[in-house]
């Protein structure tokens, strides 16, 4: 049985498209979506639909930017890109993550090795 | 702390643009599927196949709009505002059940709102004076002498002064009509003290305060208005006041109501009060002492200093009157002493609505409670489609409130129009009451009041309607909870407790009412020791220049009376000092003659009237003992005195038995010249029917001709008709001579007794809705069980249970119920009726008689109310009842 796809933890989301905004520029809600599901290797359990209200919160947040644009097979799609907050906010954010998943890392490894 | 300020400032926004973001993300989906569908035709899939994909991986396109509205908005105000249409159209739908409940929501808080209005104006709001806790009143019953003592010796006061204890009545004449003002004699000092600037002109002078200073008056706004116009020139214009020329110097902002209520006039040197003959003023107690206390010096530490004041006031004058060197003067704020004799009578009626209002929200609780079991279907649906509890409360708090907030509008508006008649009523002495009006604050109380209301009686509803169980109910079996219906004795639950307490609050009210009316029926009965009907009473108030001996004075009242007795309809006319009925007496110790001299304030006081030999005639009073006086009992003549019965145990306890009185000497006030008794008088009720008699000692009016007086006429119809008659006959004695203050006597004892009917009136009132509406509330507990046991009733009439036996059940249970809450009534009266004491007459504020007059009837009462669904529970037929289940 294929290994089960990863649950997000509340607020990952919204790291997850900043940080995908950060590093592609402007996007659409399917591009962001789909990137996120091809960094990941598609080991996220992503409903597609749930990214609309992670932009729409960003967005109130001032953090991403939106505006109407023609996409490169001419559809007209709504654009997001990250504002100077929302990297900022990002950075910090990323920093937080990091440091956590750090501490995670060294407490699991501890603790297998005292299992053992 | 930024981003959520603005995340939000833009949810909030988002509430209002809802549709046009709901289009832009409709529009984004579909755009987000048609990139998927064509990347996935890209990889192969047919066209169905490539959609399917898209729409999986898409999650469910309704969930995403859900999540994204309830991110981006507000998702309270969207469920409120969910909730209040649909409560409104349940309320639409249900008309009479909303009729029923917004009209005696609205009775309860709109009785609460206008008490409120009512006690904020008179006892919260602070006067309109500057600094108004620091303004107090010092002391009452303060001799002249003893106020310039007190000047001399206080340290506490930036500013002090003193009030005449009573208005003076000052005749406007020379432009007009003659007219009687009333006037009130301030220190010069009192505007400084009060924080109050005149409209226009200037304050007194203290110069203005000494004897013989020129006269000068200050004018209230009313009286500019009502008598000159407004005229701008009106500073500095001179009128004549009680016939002497008055220079006026100010016009004082409408609404100043220092030392009493509707003054027109403030003149200077209080001590120089013309109800007092000169001679006697400087041993008189006519003063009251008001003052600004010092910032740093609190009410103890001045009441501290009044009492050394005193202790050494009365070893320097152990004989004034006013020598008391245990005085129990307490310094209090002004306010204080303006409200003291409404206090605990308005908390008392405003504690009275607020149990109506009490009653009302259980009652409609009840109410609700009934419905919600009726709509428990409805509960069960919308749990089953995931409508969780909260929202569920949340639905029927929405609409108890929005009830709650009908029945507060309309009651704001019954409480507003009812203003108008509170400020009108003057038969009842209510200080402040022209302040009375519906403000902001007011108006916040109503708005706060119909919330809380709404959510008190929701509340109980709103629970036991989301515990409903679902299964059962859907099943069609559901017993609503609180009704378990399966033993004999049925638990009403929380209707039972909403009952009991509404029986109980309203035992109290009725308790208090049947005292009040007792009473009342009580001081009917009093016989007043005169015949009052068919009396017309007027004050003649004469000027102090024109009538300035007692020969003038006495000629003008001899002439008036003889005049008045002439005309037809007329039985009879007399003066009189003061009238019976009327709150103004004046009084002056006395003592035998003959016996050693006491010191006055040793003396016992009497009651002094000055009167025509026609007033006891007039009054119909038959003397006991001795003579009337006649006209030769003039100034030239020995004084003689009639006195009455109450008097006349002062000094002769054994009364009737033995000595005579007749011809016996009493010695009057500082007066050295005894008074030959020459007659005896039944005790008279002279304020009012429910204060005893105080001793009384009469004095014919030749002998001591007052400034001011009363006469009254014995009409031989109704007496309302002479009054322009006698008006005439005045001013063809005097043009100049105003009268004022004309009254039956009916009026006057009317008056007299006018605080305690309103409340009596009032508290009857509340009592008589609360009982309708507990009434209603058994009845509708009872009849609501009967109706929820139909099946079981059917099974006991086929188990041959009697119909006496049904009978007995369903009443019983009422009863139950009626009796618990009846004994808790008569408890909580116990306790609370001993507030009513004051206002008691006659009758002990836990009458026992009372108590149990109330419980019984009460108790029939309720029986009469569970009989009415007891005969419907007998009418079942055990046939249909067992079909229906």
């Amino acid at each position: 049985m294929a290994e089960s796809k990863l649950d997000l933890l509340p607020g990952t989301l919204d790291l997850m498209v900043m940080q995908t905004l950060a590093a592609m520029g402007s996007l659409h809600g399917y591009g962001i979506a789909r990137r996120i599901e091809q960094v990941s290797g598609n080991a996220v359990l992503l409903n597609q639909g749930t990214i609309y209200a992670s932009l729409v919160r960003l967005q109130q947040r001032g953090w991403i930017a939106a505006a109407w644009g023609t996409s490169d097979n001419h559809r007209k799609a709504k654009f997001y890109s990250i504002t100077r907050r929302g990297r900022k906010q990002l950075a910090e954010d990323a920093a937080y993550w990091q440091r956590l998943s750090g501490v995670m890392g060294k407490l699991l490894a501890a603790e297998s090795s005292g299992n053992r | 702390m930024m981003a959520w300020l603005r995340q939000w400032l833009q949810r909030l926004r988002a509430c209002f643009t809802s549709a046009r973001l709901d289009d832009e993300l409709h529009a984004e989906m579909a755009t987000h599927l048609e990139f998927a569908i064509e990347e996935n035709l890209q990889r192969g899939m047919n066209a169905e196949e490539a959609r399917r994909q898209a729409l999986i991986r898409f999650g469910g396109m309704e969930q995403a709009r859900l999540q994204q509205r309830e991110v981006r908005g507000l998702p309270f105000v969207d469920i409120l505002g969910q909730d209040l249409r649909y409560a409104l159209r349940k309320l639409r739908r249900d008309r009479i059940f909303t009729l029923v409940t917004v009209l005696v929501l609205a009775l309860g808080i709109g009785g609460t709102t206008a008490m409120f209005s009512v006690i904020r104006a008179v006892l919260l709001k602070p006067l309109g004076y500057r600094d108004p806790d620091r303004f107090v009143l010092v002391a009452e019953g303060v001799t002249p002498i003893r106020f310039d003592e007190f000047l001399a010796g206080v340290r506490s006061y930036t500013g002090i002064g003193a009030f005449a204890n009573g208005t003076e009545d000052l005749a406007l004449s020379g432009i007009g009509n003659p007219e009687v003002l009333k006037g009130a004699r301030v220190s010069a000092t009192f505007l400084d003290i009060l924080g109050v600037s005149p409209l226009r002109g200037r304050s007194f002078l203290p110069e203005e305060d000494q004897p013989g200073a020129p006269a000068v008056a200050i004018i209230s706004e009313e009286l500019w208005q009502r008598r000159f116009g407004r005229d701008a020139s009106i500073v500095g214009k001179t009128v004549a006041l009680a016939g002497m020329p008055h220079l006026i110097i100010g016009v004082l902002p409408a609404g100043t109501r220092f030392p009493f209520s509707n003054v027109d006039v403030w003149i200077t040197r209080p001590s120089e009060w013309s109800a007092i003959a000169p001679p006697g003023r400087p041993l008189s107690p006519i003063l009251s002492v008001f003052g600004r206390l010092k910032p740093q010096v609190s009410l103890q530490q001045a009441t501290a200093e009044l009492a050394v004041l005193n202790r050494q006031y009365a070893a320097a004058h152990p004989g004034m009157l006013d020598s008391k060197p245990d005085s129990p003067d307490v310094v209090r704020p002004f306010k204080e002493t303006l409200v003291a004799d409404v206090r605990s009578e308005l908390w008392m009626l405003f504690g009275a609505v607020g149990f109506v209002l009490l009653i009302v929200c259980a009652n409609v609780a009840s109410l609700l409670l009934a419905r919600a079991t009726s709509r428990s279907r409805e509960f069960a649906v919308r749990a089953a489609i995931g409508a969780g509890r909260q929202r569920i409360i949340g639905q029927l708090l929405t609409e108890s409130v929005l009830l709650a907030a009908l029945g507060g509008v309309l009651g704001a508006g019954l409480a507003a129009s009812s203003l108008g008649s509170i400020r009108g009523m003057t038969f009842v002495d209510l200080p402040r009451a022209g302040e009375i009006r519906m403000d902001g604050t007011v108006l916040g109380f109503a708005v706060v009041l119909s919330l809380i209301t709404g959510v008190l009686f929701g509340l109980a509803p709103a629970f036991t309607a989301s515990r409903t169980d679902l299964a059962g109910v859907l099943r069609g079996s559901g017993e609503a909870p609180g009704v378990a219906g399966s033993k004999a004795k049925i638990h009403f639950g929380a209707h039972g407790l909403l009952v009991v307490g509404q029986v109980a609050l309203s035992v109290v009210l009725l308790v208090g009412a049947t005292l009040l009316i007792e009473s009342l029926a009580r001081v009917y009965r009093v016989d007043p020791g005169f015949q009052t009907s068919h009396l017309l009473t007027m004050n003649i108030a004469l000027s102090p220049t024109r009538y300035d001996t007692d020969a003038k004075r006495a000629r003008f009242y001899d002439e008036l009376v003889q005049r008045a007795a002439t005309l037809p309809a007329v039985h009879s006319a007399a003066i009189a000092l003061t009238l019976p009925m009327m709150d103004t007496w004046m009084g002056a110790p006395v003592q035998l003659a003959g016996t050693a001299p006491l010191k006055l304030n040793e003396r016992p006081i009497a009651v002094i009237q000055d009167i025509t030999p026609s007033y006891f005639p007039t009054l119909q009073i038959a003397l006991r003992k001795g003579r009337q006086f006649s006209d030769r009992d003039n100034a030239q003549s020995v004084p003689v005195a009639i006195v009455n019965e109450n008097l006349v145990r002062l000094f002769w306890p054994q009364y009737p038995v033995s000595p005579d009185p007749i011809g016996q000497h009493i010695l009057l006030g500082s007066n050295t010249q005894p008074m030959e008794i020459v007659g005896i008088a039944p005790n008279v009720r002279q304020y009012g029917r429910d204060e005893n008699p105080k001793p009384e000692v009469y004095l014919p009016c030749a002998q001591k001709p007052p400034q001011s007086a009363m006469l009254v006429v014995r009409a031989a119809g109704d007496p309302r008709t002479l009054t322009s008659a006698i008006r005439n006959q005045v001013l063809v004695i005097d043009p100049d001579q105003p009268v004022s203050a004309v009254a039956t006597m009916d009026e006057l004892l009317e008056a007299s007794e006018g605080q305690l009917r309103l409340i009596m009136a009032l508290v009857a009132a509340f009592a008589g809705a609360a009982t309708l509406i507990s009434v209603v509330g058994l009845y509708g507990v009872v009849a609501y069980s009967v109706a929820q046991r139909t099946k079981e009733m059917g099974i006991r009439r086929a188990l041959g249970a009697q119909q006496t036996d049904i009978l007995s059940l369903v009443t019983g249970q009422g009863l139950r119920l009626a009796v618990i809450g009846v004994f808790l009534g008569l408890g909580g009266a116990f306790a609370v009726t001993r507030l009513l004491q004051d206002l008691l007459f006659q009758v002990s504020a836990t009458d026992p008689v009372t108590f149990l007059a109330v419980a019984i009837l009460f108790v029939i009462v309720a029986m009469a109310a569970s009989y009415i669904p007891a005969r419907r529970a007998i009418g079942i037929d055990p046939m249909d009842a067992l079909r229906i289940g």
